[in-house]
């Protein structure tokens, strides 16, 4: 650049003395998207040349570049799990989509912000929403600011999504929460008015159960449980609900009130309902009791563990702990073949099964094991798997 | 270098932290299930990942209308630790051990023995006896010990074997890691009169969040423990709920009275002595609960005082001459009363005791019957009632009844800077 003009700031979309409200469908909102996968480089940066490695997608601006992409297109991207591809057609979509059609393309943002976040994007993501955000100034994103909103309205989800977006992409779990309980106000402040009281219920749960999270990042323990305290009030005979709030006793380790929560399950559901089998077995690891908990986990997998994968997990989970790590490998494998999508491409799984192969394994005889389930994990993950469940160091 | 000098063996070594295992965090990002277009789309990929969703399951066909599941933070699945983590003192070490033979040939008498050693001892976990590991076999082992000390601590491994050779051989590993404090305990004491009033402050010194599930005090004798936490023994209140939890850094205080005997007549010297030279209060036993239900237990040590000790002379009662004393422990103003003083000869010899009133110390509570009382002759152990008549002249909260006691016999003078304190209506 000539010195000439060193020094000299060009207006960027996120100027503050830039009031100039862009299209929807601009092209400067876009963020470049990475288009490599992790657990492609892993794989191939392990397993040797002479070996085959798994097909995977590897997309490209060009195959979506220029055309309109369905619904029906993007939604299977969704189900394949295959982000890149919808990051990309979602993109190529807006840029097809004419500037007036706002409805249509806060949608196609909707997928496009969905598939950065599950590619673990996230500063890209976050780095979008404030130029969309600028390019909609004044529009009901902050609705507890402009009740009255002109006719723009961002979709729910891509409200919720930008309130996520701060506390993942930048640990910013008070943000989030602030965006989350505005979010809750607005849809309390239409149940009032009577409006959409279904789905403004719904709302406030799924708001409410976020603002737990929130709060269990910010390791604020008491505001969690008040929260879930607050939602339980309302709802005190659904069992499942007294059950994530005992789960959440358990996990921040409050085993006496986690128990009292569980006895209440126990009286709204029959005792061999396969979620009082689950509580039982939970409350069982917490109080370091490993072998009921195992029985009781493989009394909900039954026979079937493929349709049970969280109950089989933790019944082998619990063998380690009993001093069999090599059964909690071998039934471990054997769960990821007969179920492989479900199982083998789940990323706690694999976490599990390569915590095994340390304790098993070292050296060489290691490192062959882990790309030999790196291949096997690479056959049928989608986009956005977290390599660091390999353990590599 | 380093590595080329170093014995191979056709053994390997794996310790792994047994730590309590967490439900997986929830990985689904949550939509309406209504209106939007991509809700269906997914379900279905949920459905694909059942580990990382916030599902949760009944065979109960509950509807989801009402209550979507899907934004619950946590999923069903357990995940095993994810680092060594930190070791605090009060919690237990344990860990799972894996010894395998990675050669093609028979490994004969493996035998492992662990140790734990730290600064003072060292602690023998296991010695197993010989065993045959076939190529490939592993040998999985589990040790713990409870953390009492701070600092390093050293897992130390040896295991001994037989190899295909014939040769007998040794592969020695230690692991070395820390024990911290998890709960920073302080303590005041207080008097009251005979009693003891403990302020205990507990302090969570960890990066996590803590649930403490009980902090009992053991007092020592001759003390006994009135718990001043929970109002009417409700306890929920302290523990019950969210009350538990400890954030790092977050401070605890409580509060415990701790109750002497009361001096009575057949009380002898040796027992009020053991009393009023009592330095040591109690111990504080504490339980916590980490992650998951992970235990932590400590017991601090004797917790001291600085003893109030004994005069020679003691007042070891005193009290208003009134007969509805219990309901009304206030006198009247410029109204006489009579206050009976028992005296009592704690030391080792006998004594004929003079007891005085000192008239000017409280000039608002003036005494105005006898100000010099002969008590006479005490044996040792043995005590005079006397009865002091005083006028109070100014209403309130009053100090009164400032007495010098003198032994003739040895000379030793006692100097009481008040007998009692009143209310005066």
């Amino acid at each position: 650049m000539s010195s000439l003009l060193s020094g000299i700031r060009s207006l960027s979309p996120q100027s503050p003395t830039d009031t100039a409200r862009r299209a929807l469908n601009d092209v400067r909102l876009f963020v470049p998207t990475p288009l490599t996968d992790a657990l492609d480089d892993l794989v191939h940066a392990h397993t040797p040349t002479d070996r085959p490695t798994p097909r995977r997608d590897a997309p490209t601006p060009d195959a979506f570049a220029g055309r309109m992409h369905s619904y029906e297109i993007l939604n299977q991207y969704i189900v394949g799990a295959q982000w890149r591809a919808l990051a990309l057609a979602a993109e190529a979509s807006i840029l097809e989509t004419p500037a007036d059609e706002e409805r249509t393309l806060f949608k196609l943002w909707t997928y496009r912000i969905l598939a950065l976040c599950s590619l673990g994007h996230y500063a890209n993501a976050a780095r979008e929403i404030r130029r969309l955000e600028v390019a909609t100034m004044g529009a009901s994103v902050y609705e507890h600011v402009h009740p009255r909103s002109p006719t723009i309205v961002w979709p729910f989800e891509l409200r919720v999504l930008r309130a996520q977006v701060a506390g993942l992409a930048l640990d910013d779990w008070p943000t989030c929460a602030d965006r989350l309980s505005s979010l809750h106000r607005a849809c309390h402040r239409r149940l009032a008015r009577q409006t959409d009281v279904e789905l403004n219920q719904q709302r406030t749960v799924r708001l409410s159960f976020m603002l737990a999270t929130c709060a269990v990042r910010m390791r604020d323990a008491q505001l969690a449980v008040r929260v879930m305290d607050h939602l339980v009030s309302e709802a005190p005979t659904d069992p499942r609900l007294t059950s994530a709030m005992a789960r959440l006793h358990l996990q921040l380790g409050s085993i006496r009130e986690a128990e009292l929560q569980f006895v209440k399950v126990e009286q709204l559901i029959p005792p061999d309902d396969k979620l009082a089998r689950m509580n039982r077995a939970l409350y069982a690891v917490a109080s370091g009791k490993w072998e009921a908990a195992r029985d009781l986990f493989h009394s909900v997998a039954g026979d079937v563990p493929e349709e049970h994968v969280c109950a089989a997990n933790n019944a082998f989970v619990c063998e380690v702990y009993l001093g069999h790590p090599q059964r909690m490998l071998d039934a471990l494998q054997r769960l990821m073949v007969a179920a492989p999508r479900a199982a083998g491409a789940s990323e706690e799984l694999v976490f599990n099964y390569c915590t095994g192969l340390d304790l098993h394994y070292d050296g060489a005889k290691l490192r062959e094991e882990k790309a030999r389930k790196m291949v096997d994990v690479a056959t049928w993950a989608g986009d956005g798997f977290n390599t660091a469940s390999f353990k590599l160091q | 270098m380093a590595s080329l000098m170093r014995e191979s063996h056709p053994l390997t070594l794996k310790v792994m932290r047994l730590s309590r295992p967490t439900l997986a965090d929830s990985r689904a990002l949550p939509m309406d299930s209504s209106t939007a277009v991509l809700a269906q789309a997914l379900r279905e990929a949920e459905q694909n990942r059942p580990t990382a969703s916030g599902q949760i399951f009944s065979d109960l066909q509950l509807s989801d209308a009402q209550l979507p599941l899907d934004a619950f933070p946590l999923s069903e699945a357990l995940v095993l630790p994810r680092t060594f983590g930190t070791m605090f003192l009060g919690e237990t070490f344990s860990a799972q051990m894996c010894i395998c033979n990675e050669s093609a040939f028979v490994v004969r008498d493996v035998a492992v023995n662990v140790v734990m050693q730290t600064a003072t001892q060292q602690v023998p976990l296991l010695d197993n006896g010989a065993t045959q590991l076939a190529a490939g076999q592993p040998l999985n082992v589990q040790v713990a010990h409870e953390i009492k000390e701070l600092g390093t601590h050293v897992l130390g491994c040896t295991i001994t074997y037989l190899s295909a050779q014939g040769e007998h051989r040794t592969l020695q590993r230690s692991f070395r890691f820390q024990a911290a404090n998890p709960l920073v305990v302080k303590t005041k004491v207080n008097h009251l009169e005979r009693d003891v009033l403990l302020e205990v402050q507990v302090h969570n010194a960890t990066h996590a969040t803590l649930v403490l599930e009980r902090l009992r005090f053991e007092p020592s004798s001759p003390f006994a423990a009135e718990d001043l936490n929970a109002p009417h023994g409700d306890t929920a209140l302290l523990w019950g709920g969210s009350a538990g939890f400890m954030q790092p850094g977050d401070a605890r205080q409580y509060l415990y009275r701790l109750r002497a005997p009361v001096a009575s007549e057949e009380a002898s010297v040796e027992q009020e002595r053991a009393v009023q030279y009592a330095t040591a209060l109690g111990k504080l036993d504490i339980l916590w609960r980490g992650a998951f239900g992970s235990v932590g237990r400590l017991q601090t040590s004797q917790l001291l005082r600085k003893s109030p000790g004994m005069f020679l002379i003691e007042v070891d009662k005193a009290e208003i001459d009134k007969t509805d004393i219990a309901k009304d422990p206030s006198v009247t103003l410029e109204t006489p009363f009579c206050v009976r003083a028992r005296v009592r000869n704690v030391s080792e010899n006998a004594m004929t005791i003079l007891a005085t009133v000192d008239a000017n110390k409280h000039p608002l509570v003036m005494p105005c019957g006898p100000t010099r009382h002969d008590l006479g002759d005490l044996a040792v152990g043995e005590a005079r009632e006397i009865c002091l008549e005083f006028l109070p002249l100014a209403a309130g909260v009053q100090r009164f009844g400032a007495m010098v006691f003198v032994d003739s016999v040895s000379g030793y003078t006692r100097e009481l800077g008040h007998l009692l304190e009143v209310f005066v209506a």
